[in-house]
C-alpha cells in the first residue's frame, strides 16, 4: 500500500507539472488575451487531484498481464478525461465554441496522461538502471563456480 | 592427472581451476561433484530421477501446485513446495520476485521495467521473469546487504 500511495503521489506531481504546461500551451492557442488572478495557481493543483482520484479505484492486487495492464490504463484515461470534462463544462449549456474546447481538452488530457505515463516510465527505467548496478556488484562480490 | 593444490591467503577468493585438453565428460563429472557439494535438489523429469546442484538454478516456478525447476535450458519438476525452497534457497543468493516464483541472482543479466510499477529479470539464458510491485522492495533490500 505504501508503494501504491508513492506512486500515485509521483503521478500527482508529474501530472501537476505537465496540466501546467498543457493550460499554457492550450491558453496560448485559444485564449491568448486571457488574464487569471491568483487562484489560477489553484487549477493544475485540482486538476492533478481529480486526474489521481481513478488511480485509488483503479488499484489490482492481482498480477495483471501486459494486455490488461494497456486496458487498464485506456480505461484510466478515459476516467480522467470524463472526470475533468465533467468537472469544467459539468451543468454548462454546451455551446459550438465549447465543444471545440472541450474535445481540445479532451486531446490535451490524453497528451498529459501519455506524457505522465512515459516520465514515469523513465523513471522506472533510471530505478532498473540502479537495480542492474547493484546487481552486478552483488554478482561482482560472489563468484560463481 | 596431475592434482595441484596450492595454499592462497584469507584476502583472495577460494576458487577451483581445472586444466583440461577438452572438456569431456570426466571433466563434466568432476564439475558436478564439486558444484553438488555446495547443495543439490533431488527432481525428476518423467519417470527419470536426477540430483541438481543448486548454483545451476536459473529460476523455481510454483505453477498448479506443481513446481518446477528451471536450469539454462532445461526444466525439472520436484516434489518440494516453493516455500520450503524458498527456505533453503533463501541464504544461497536465490530470492522470492512473485507469489510464484523464486530466482537465482547470479542468473540475472539485468533488469527492465515492465508496466504497472513492475520489473523484468532478464536472465543469462534469455528468459524474462516478473518481479511482482509486492516484492520489488525485498528485492532492492536483498541487493543493498
Amino acid at each position: 500500500m505504501k508503494d501504491r500511495i508513492q506512486d500515485i503521489l509521483k503521478s500527482f506531481f508529474v501530472s501537476t507539472v505537465l496540466i501546467n504546461v498543457a493550460m499554457f500551451v492550450c491558453g496560448s492557442i485559444f485564449r491568448p488575451d486571457q488574464r487569471f488572478g491568483y487562484e489560477a495557481f489553484l487549477y493544475p493543483l485540482i486538476y492533478g487531484f481529480l486526474a489521481t482520484i481513478p488511480a485509488f479505484f483503479m488499484y489490482s492486487k492481482k498480477e495483471l498481464t501486459v494486455k490488461q495492464t494497456i486496458i487498464r490504463e485506456m480505461i484510466h484515461c478515459i476516467l480522467v478525461v470524463a472526470i475533468i470534462e465533467l468537472f469544467m463544462f459539468g451543468g454548462k449549456k454546451m455551446t459550438g465554441e465549447l465543444v471545440v474546447i472541450a474535445i481540445s481538452v479532451a486531446v490535451s488530457i490524453a497528451i498529459v496522461y501519455i506524457g505522465v505515463e512515459f516520465i514515469m516510465y523513465r523513471l522506472d527505467l533510471k530505478n532498473a538502471r540502479n537495480l542492474t548496478d547493484k546487481l552486478k556488484s552483488f554478482q561482482e562480490s560472489i563468484k560463481d563456480v | 592427472m596431475e592434482i595441484e593444490i596450492c595454499e592462497i591467503g584469507y584476502d583472495k577468493k577460494e576458487y577451483i581451476k581445472i586444466g583440461c585438453h577438452k572438456v569431456d565428460s570426466n571433466v563434466k563429472e568432476i564439475v558436478n561433484f564439486i558444484k553438488s557439494r555446495q547443495g543439490s535438489i533431488d527432481v525428476k523429469n518423467g519417470e527419470m530421477k536426477y540430483n541438481i546442484p543448486i548454483v545451476d538454478i536459473f529460476y523455481v516456478e510454483s505453477v498448479d501446485d506443481r513446481t518446477f525447476i528451471y536450469l539454462s535450458g532445461d526444466c525439472y519438476e520436484t516434489a518440494h513446495k516453493l516455500y520450503e525452497l524458498e527456505e533453503i534457497l533463501n541464504e544461497r543468493r536465490f530470492i522470492r520476485i512473485s507469489k510464484s516464483v523464486i530466482v537465482n541472482l547470479l542468473k540475472i543479466e539485468c533488469v527492465k521495467p515492465a508496466l504497472n510499477g513492475r520489473y523484468l529479470c532478464h536472465l543469462k539464458n534469455g528468459e524474462d521473469v516478473i518481479i511482482s510491485r509486492k516484492y520489488v522492495h525485498e528485492f532492492k533490500e536483498k541487493l543493498s546487504r
